[in-house]
């Protein structure tokens, strides 16, 4: 009955109006040079104004009415490359696969162009954003490192923590709410050196999505966003590599075919190296800090409808400082080691059923550990007397497997479902404690939550892309999913829907979505640091959800060079968590769910995006007006107060200019509202204890906050340069990077604290960190 | 040990996250402005049936300013109930303000209105929760005797939750010694391993898991019935004087004291802990800052001196509140 169902489903997906045979031109669009998949390159008839784009992995399908003699021209193009056109009949069902050149205009320097054919009121999506990583690569960075997190936070809508650092608070959202996917294996924390850095390696990256609102169905599992990066693949036509040099990193990137046009591998690394510079310098103390990552991919096509990948990344943090003193009698030696990263791997097999009829099953392995401890050891007259030694380790691991169908039955229908699973394996934090000794007690102790928490997750989509009319446009779906956790378990139904409608030139584009997250992050600080504890919903602390309606207008100009989006949206959360007033992550209670406040939180505002995509100057103007806020009964009294990141202004201009062939100038200025934090305006004299009157008085100072988060913090506000000067030759390619962070040296408030200066005038100072921060890098490819 | 290493880790984790932050940053300093918070009348008065009327009226700082809080000397402060004033209470030194007879009753809702030049008019409500019996405190001496000078009792108090409502407990002990004719008293240690005083803590020491002078508590796990808490604690008679009196003080305190005291308890011990978020501390104060909050107490004396020591021990004997004491003296 079901599968009856099913078929005659499809079979009314097929069905299009009209009476002519109708035959599919499918395929992949791939770089002509390396053989890499494009991602969400256009695919056009032009006659006809049908068309489609290619999906996450560069397949394509395009059904069409016959077509005799060269009456039918297919055009494609993609962000960068050179547009492809060609004429052509249609008589029966046609493999195509398209290899685009990339655009090289000059001689000298890539400048980014596509044909204007998928213009933005096109699309029924809002609030999504493709940014090939060609683009990214100009925009200036701090210390010259080139990022793709930072390259978001300068979107409207998102939000960047503070100075430097690399996560992103979208649409009021925490961190933990966003989705962030590499190859399709969840990242579970995203940067280096407490945020300064993001994971992730550009060198390797092909292409980023990034979805802040009207979800499609085939996503889910978190509130706030999604970034969906994809690796590159390798370049299956010839051996390519890269290698940079800049002042706090290194990287290099290898590519090639193992067997040329079938398989290939990608290998890119980096490292940072202040501490092996350092090293010299440092005598009997010793310290330092690095950070490395590596990424690995091989793919091997067994047929045209057959391809396999595997991938993998893995990337470490590691501060670590040594301390010894050693006399004729004595040694005393503290050790002291903070470390954490990622690891996530990733198998898929791609499978054409049909030339309409596309799947995907990924396999992923993700874990995030964090460990800090130190060490004491004491000896006298060469025998070990005291060693005392204290460990934290928390971390979380997933293992997944997903299948995904992409079904094209003809041009108004683009219809996706399939379902994942997901094992979790947390590990909320245990503290280790030993003490061995001559003058202790022995102690050796670990520190509840002993067991970890076994989670499963499961869910299920289907959702259309369906073309109702010319100025019609639909994507509604749905996503359900299951979580169960030891006698526990949560469902939840989440409609989806998206439309366009066209009036006139204009689009206007409305998006209504339900999101559930059975995952909490707990964070001390929020912006990210690697001691934030990632927990499973449990009977006491409920999923988190969602509930977001945006509404916008969209359109291009000067065929689709430039395009316009506006949105307004309203968001609101539920079952979100806290720490509990002066708890931390170290506090050594049995269980965290004591640590913990439940509570709530909405955002709303509206988003203005200007860009230019083509041309010698290309760049964008985005403006955020926006409001957020949390509601917890046993924080701030109950009373709603701001959230941390609540930013009433956000403004981003990104511009880069190619001044003549081979020199590439950029810039960016950013502005935002300050954070609110929380901050004492007053002191006053508390009374503590209950032996008030008749026994004794207890005095002691109170601090009064006026509100939880009531304090604006200075408002934030940055310019970068930067310049690149590009020499091709053929295959190679150098690249000198000169840039500025920070050009005229605001001094963005970092934190506050309180000091006194002269033996008791009290002041309230703030830290400041990055002044003007010159950097120079040096790439060189071949 | 537990607190040592807890402190270190977290001062080496503070300092290793700054000095990281610091390697790749050039940090700068500057003083900045904050605006001026304008100075509030501060109310502290926490009203038990036992005590008469008092109050401490002084005003905040501004959180750069420094030197001692400035009492405020020249207000006026009253006790109103059901729109009539209760109690005058005449400033006695010291920011300190003291009715001259009158003493709060349990059950009934106040309000305090306290003006000062200046200053718009202060006020407060709360009220003072009935008692809650100890009904029995059975003693036993753990360790020591008549041949030490020191001995470890463990007191199991048994009590029942008032029903119907949501009560908060506070639980002291008390010492007193007499010195020169003069009785002093002091906050008295002691210890228990019952989870209702240890809201989670894990103590590296698993037979000890409570200890310290004071514990709040709510009913949620025994509301609207009976409960036995078991304490113990150590008594010393260092002089040999033999004079030491212990009191167990179970007293029912209002939602607004529980609050206030949990928040600054809070705040006082958070320091300046880098990974935790400040503490607001509960203020009840209209127009103003501080507390006023009711409670209501049992007392039993658990050691009591010279021959009744040699006499009574293992028992606990319960004592005239000091309200019962004056009344009776007045008779």
């Amino acid at each position: 009955m079901k599968t009856s169902l099913i078929l005659i489903l499809l079979s009314l997906l097929s069905a299009t109006p009209g009476f002519s045979r109708k035959f599919t031109i499918s395929g992949y669009i791939q770089d002509a040079t390396s053989g890499e998949r494009l991602l969400y390159a256009n695919i056009f008839e032009p006659r006809r104004q049908m068309g489609t784009t290619s999906n996450n992995y560069g397949f394509y399908s395009l059904t069409l009415p016959e077509t005799t003699g060269d009456s039918l021209t297919i055009v494609v193009s993609y962000i960068g490359y050179q547009r492809w056109q060609r004429k052509m009949a249609l008589t029966q069902d046609v493999w195509l696969t398209v290899e685009l050149q990339p655009a090289v205009l000059t001689g000298q320097a890539v400048e980014v162009v596509a044909d204007a054919i998928e213009r933005i009121e096109d699309s029924p999506q809002m609030s999504q954003i493709h940014i090939p990583i060609r683009q990214m690569a100009a925009i200036p960075a701090l210390l010259g490192e080139s990022d793709i997190m930072k390259v978001l936070q300068l979107l409207p809508g998102v939000q960047s923590g503070g100075e430097g650092s690399s996560g992103i608070y979208v649409r009021g959202g925490a961190p933990d709410q966003n989705l962030i996917l590499i190859d399709g294996a969840p990242v579970y924390n995203a940067s280096h050196l407490f945020g300064f850095f993001s994971v992730f390696n550009s060198d390797a990256i092909q292409n980023v999505n990034l979805i802040k609102g009207g979800f499609p169905a085939h996503y889910g599992g978190r509130l706030s966003s999604v970034v969906d990066i994809s690796m590159k693949e390798g370049n299956n036509q010839r051996l390519a590599g890269a290698a940079t040099i800049g002042l706090v990193a290194s990287r290099f990137l290898l590519e090639g075919p193992l067997q040329t046009g079938k398989s290939s591998f990608i290998l890119s690394g980096r490292r940072t190296y202040i501490d092996l510079i350092a090293r010299p310098f440092m005598h009997g103390e010793v310290g330092g800090y690095y950070f490395y990552d590596l990424n690995a991919k091989l793919n091997y096509i067994f047929s045209q409808n057959d391809r396999i990948f595997w991938s993998a990344y893995t990337g470490d943090d590691r501060f670590y400082a040594r301390d010894d003193y050693e006399d004729d009698t004595y040694f005393n030696k503290n050790e002291f080691d903070l470390g954490w990263g990622n690891f996530t791997t990733t198998a898929r097999w791609n499978h054409i059923f049909t030339q309409k009829l596309f799947s995907n099953t990924t396999l992923t392995y993700s874990k995030f550990r964090f460990n800090t401890g130190i060490k004491d050891i004491t000896k006298e007259n060469n025998q070990r007397t005291e060693q005392t030694r204290a460990e934290y380790d928390s971390g979380i691991k997933d293992y997944s497997a997903r299948l995904d169908f992409d079904y094209l039955p003809n041009p108004n229908h683009d219809v996706k479902f399939g379902a994942n699973i997901i094992w979790h394996e947390f590990n909320p934090g245990a503290s280790h404690f030993k003490i061995e000794g001559t003058d202790l007690s022995e102690l050796d102790t670990l520190i509840a939550p002993v067991e970890k928490h076994l989670a499963v997750e499961a869910s299920t989509y289907v959702e259309d892309e369906w073309k109702l009319s010319p100025r019609l446009n639909l994507n509604f779906g749905i996503h359900a999913s299951l979580f169960s956790v030891s006698d526990t378990r949560y469902h939840s139904i989440e409609p989806r829907f998206a439309l366009r409608y066209l009036l006139g030139n204009w689009a206007l584009k409305a998006s209504y979505v339900n999101m559930t997250q059975y995952i909490h992050l707990l964070s001390n600080s929020g912006i990210g640091l690697p001691t934030d504890l990632w927990l499973p919903s449990t009977k006491i602390v409920q999923p988190q959800q969602a509930r977001q309606v945006a509404l916008g207008l969209a359109r291009s100009f000067r065929n689709g060079q430039i395009e316009f989006s506006a949105e307004g949206y309203y968001k609101s959360l539920q079952n979100i968590i806290e720490y509990k007033e002066g708890s931390d992550f170290l506090g050594l209670e049995t269980d965290w769910q004591q640590k913990i406040e439940i509570g709530q939180g909405r955002s709303y505002g509206v988003e203005f995006f200007l860009q230019k995509k083509q041309g010698r100057t290309t760049g964008w103007l985005g403006y955020t007006l926006a409001w957020a806020d949390r509601q917890f009964d046993n924080l701030n009294f109950g009373r709603r107060f701001p959230f941390r990141y609540d930013r009433r202004h956000d403004i981003a201009l990104v511009l880069t200019r190619m001044i003549k062939p081979g020199i590439e100038l950029s810039g960016t200025w950013v502005y935002g509202t300050g954070n609110a934090i929380s901050m004492g305006v007053a002191r006053y004299s508390g009374v503590n204890g209950l032996l008030y009157s008749d026994f004794g008085d207890f005095w002691s100072e109170i601090i009064y906050y006026k509100e939880r988060n009531g304090f604006r913090m200075g408002a934030y506000h940055r310019l970068d340069l930067g310049i690149r000067f590009i020499k091709r030759r053929e295959n190679r390619e150098r690249i000198w990077t000169l840039g500025l962070y920070n050009a005229y040296s605001r001094k963005n408030p970092f934190f506050y604290y309180f000091d006194t200066e002269d033996g008791e005038r009290r002041v309230l100072k703030q830290v400041s960190l990055f002044p003007i921060i010159p950097a120079i890098s040096y790439s060189r490819s071949f | 040990m537990k607190s040592f290493l807890q402190n270190q880790y977290k001062r080496l984790l503070a300092g290793g996250l700054l000095l990281s932050l610091f390697l790749v940053g050039c940090e700068t300093i500057v003083t900045v402005d904050l605006p001026e918070a304008p100075s509030q009348i501060v109310v502290n008065s926490l009203f038990n049936p036992d005590s008469v009327w008092m109050a401490h009226i002084s005003r905040s700082q501004g959180i750069l300013e420094s030197g001692p809080m400035e009492i405020i000397p020249n207000a006026t402060v009253e006790v109103w109930s059901n729109n009539t004033r209760i109690a005058s209470l005449p400033h006695i030194g010291n920011g300190f303000y003291k009715a001259a007879t009158q003493y709060p009753q349990a059950g009934q809702a106040y309000e305090i209105r306290v003006t000062a030049p200046g200053s718009a008019l202060a006020t407060a409500r709360d009220t003072a929760p009935f008692p809650t019996v100890l009904e029995r405190v059975d003693k036993k001496l753990i360790f020591g005797g008549i041949y030490y000078n020191w001995e470890e009792y463990e007191c199991t108090l048994h009590f029942t939750d008032p029903p119907g409502v949501k009560n908060y407990y506070h639980l002291a002990l008390l010492a007193s010694e007499t010195w020169q004719g003069e009785t002093y008293y002091f906050p008295y240690y002691f210890e228990s391993n019952d989870l209702l005083l240890n809201e989670g803590e894990v103590n590296l020491d698993p037979e000890h898991r409570f200890s310290g002078e004071e514990a709040f508590f709510d009913d949620a796990v025994f509301a609207d019935r009976a409960y036995a808490l078991t304490i113990s604690f150590e008594e010393y008679d260092y002089y040999d004087r033999d004079d030491t009196q212990i009191f167990i003080i179970l007293s029912t305190v209002s939602e607004a004291y529980y609050k206030y005291h949990q928040s600054f308890e809070t705040q006082r011990t958070r320091g300046d802990n880098p990974f935790s978020e400040p503490v607001m501390v509960y203020n009840n104060i209209q127009n103003g800052l501080g507390i006023f909050a009711g409670s209501s107490s049992s007392v039993y004396q658990v050691v009591q001196s010279g021959a009744g020591r040699a006499a009574g021990r293992g028992l606990a004997i319960p004592i005239l509140s000091v309200k019962q004491k004056n009344a009776k003296a007045a008779k």
